[in-house]
């Protein structure tokens, strides 16, 4: 055996206690190595909540909530009443451990259960009552009738005389079916040739302009009007068309949704802040594709003031599409809720970016594991360990938890340990992924 | 090496000693793969393992080794350090670091890369000499 100071020679007795002290000393590296290669293997995600220290830095599970939708202050859950909490994750794992530390003084937790479900935290939103509409500023035709989706509403064109009057062409109108239009709410007719409606668009010298609440507002590049519009549906005038109309002070940014790119970085814009991703694999885990980026200029990511980082709990912004695989139906995310879009036409209004694909059985399908009390131990702690291999098919990074028991108890501590079985597939996608990060931090691309 | 003075009847603190070298070689060749891997793919480790523990480690067992050598009178004689200077180990020490150097700045201009890279080898190569060189 390897003796790195040989010239010290020890007594009989003292060489054998050298030697199984030198045997323990390789063993605890080995077995480190070991247990640090299975970290490295088999890597888990760990998740915290600590309820009396809810506003921790350090807490990574989120959207705590009562059916009610309030925070269940020191952990405190009625029972037979239900709590969810939320984790968000860019990685598939096959199993999860939930634990949980009662507070000294709560009652034993009875007969509990936990269900998850994963998906994307914006998909699970409730389902608006009314489907999605034509997107304001659009110009629709159906059976020789000419339309303009202004302040909301469908504004019918009396005569194509009208329209070729105020400068729109055929070709700038979508065709839309009858029961499209009728989702759309109805204003007052157009008769007047001489007054463009609201949110009419306009392409001057290159520049593009919409007309709200009688000003001008301009886009601020062709890139922000192609966010929202298709460049035939803005209607070309000369300079001296700036002169009818005061100029808004305001410009119009890019859509929501929309993604920039600049340099090496990549953005998004929600709720009309530009934020930045922190890395690449949350701009996949929210179902995003490199493709969508678009290509900003210095003075288009100048425009904005720089929001916090994009992350992973972040809800997708309003105006995002997506495509449920199981039924081929396609939904719009607007104000905390989702709406169907019925209709070709009305989707291809919104279809800037690639729609997220999602699945309808996700929000449907829970996994379901009963809490055990802890053998050991003096605490009340209480576990629930279960396989999610079933959830691995579905897209999102979002897992939705649901827990509920017999009893009132006061929930202490929370802990949720995402892994991975310890099989040959599941080293051999680690091993995969190690490889594609360094072929990435190499600038190579593997054919 | 050379004994120079050993208090044979203290056999515990020899042990104590000679295991010390051994967690030094171990803590070693744990801080090498680590650096090696971390060279080879920034982050690969850091998020997992603890840089400055392991660093402090090995400084504490330095510092006990060196407690336990003075007690007991070991140290090296020229002639070891001869040897030192002359070990081939050195060689594999110069070819560890000038990969880590390299992969360190991949990405940057290669003539760039390839002066920093014989700079840092050569000043670290002068540095050993200094210090194992067989002049007292």
């Amino acid at each position: 055996m390897l003796d790195l100071t040989p010239e010290i020679q020890l007594d009989s007795i003292w060489k054998k206690r050298y030697f199984f002290l030198k045997i323990f000393i390789y063993a605890v590296f080995v077995i480190g190595g070991l247990y640090f290669s299975y970290i490295i293997l088999f890597p888990g995600e760990k998740f915290l909540f600590d309820f009396s220290a809810p506003d921790k830095k350090t807490t990574s599970i989120f959207y705590i909530r009562t059916p009610q939708g309030t925070f269940p202050k020191n952990g405190i859950i009625t029972g037979k009443t239900s709590v969810s909490f939320d984790t968000f994750l860019a990685k598939d794992f096959s199993q999860v451990n939930i634990k949980l530390v009662l507070s000294d003084d709560s009652s034993p937790l009875e007969n509990g259960e936990i269900k998850i479900k994963k998906s994307y935290k914006t998909f699970s939103y409730p389902l608006a009552e009314k489907p999605a509409v034509f997107k304001t500023g659009m110009l629709v035709k159906n059976n020789g009738n000419y339309y303009i989706v202004s302040d909301n509403k469908l504004k019918k064109i009396s005569s194509f005389k009208i329209a070729g009057s105020l400068g729109y062409e055929d070709a700038s109108f979508t065709e839309a079916t009858e029961t499209e239009l009728n989702f759309s709410d109805k204003g007052d007719g157009i008769a007047n040739d001489k007054i463009y409606p609201d949110d009419s668009l306009f392409n001057i010298d290159n520049n593009y302009y919409q007309l709200k609440n009688q000003e001008l507002r301009k886009f601020l590049s062709q890139n922000a009007f192609l966010s929202y519009y298709d460049k035939n549906m803005a209607i070309t005038k000369d300079k001296s068309f700036l002169i009818q109309y005061s100029l808004s002070q305001e410009a119009i940014g890019f859509a929501d949704g929309t993604l920039l790119s600049f340099d090496t970085s990549a953005y998004i814009i929600s709720q009309g802040k530009l934020r930045p991703f922190n890395n690449p694999v949350t701009f996949l885990s929210f179902g995003f594709a490199w493709k969508d980026l678009v290509s900003a200029t210095e003075d288009e990511i100048g425009f904005y003031q720089r929001g916090k980082i994009f992350e992973i709990q972040d809800p997708h912004p309003d105006g995002t599409i997506f495509f449920v695989r199981d039924n081929g139906k396609y939904y719009i995310t607007e104000n905390g809720t989702k709406k169907e879009i019925k209709g070709e036409n009305i989707l291809k209004s919104y279809r800037k970016n690639n729609p997220i694909p999602v699945d309808d059985q996700s929000i449907n399908t829970a996994s379901i594991c009963v809490i055990k009390k802890k053998l050991f131990g003096t605490r009340q702690k209480y576990n629930c360990h279960l396989d999610i291999q079933q959830l691995e098919k579905f897209p999102g990074n979002n897992y939705q938890f649901e827990m509920q028991a017999d009893s009132e108890i006061s929930i202490r501590q929370m802990d949720i340990v995402f892994s991975q079985k310890i099989n040959w597939f599941s080293a051999r996608d680690t091993l995969s992924e190690i490889k594609n990060k360094i072929f990435f931090h190499y600038d190579y691309a593997p054919n | 090496m050379t004994m120079l003075q050993i208090n044979p009847n203290n056999q515990k603190e020899l042990v104590i000693y000679k295991i010390l070298n051994d967690i030094l070689f171990l803590l070693l060749v744990v801080l090498a793969i680590v650096l090696l891997a971390e060279a080879i793919l920034p982050g690969f480790i850091s998020g997992y393992l603890s840089f400055t523990k392991i660093i402090i480690s090995i400084f504490a067992v330095l510092a006990a080794i060196g407690y336990f050598g003075k007690k007991n009178y070991i140290s090296y004689t020229s002639e070891n350090k001869k040897q030192l200077y002359k070990n081939k180990r050195l060689i594999l020490f110069i070819a560890f670091l000038a990969t880590i150097t390299f992969t360190s700045m991949f990405g940057m201009n290669w003539i760039e890369t390839i002066a920093i890279s014989f700079g840092m080898i050569f000043t670290v190569f002068y540095i050993y000499r200094m210090l194992f060189s067989s002049q007292d």
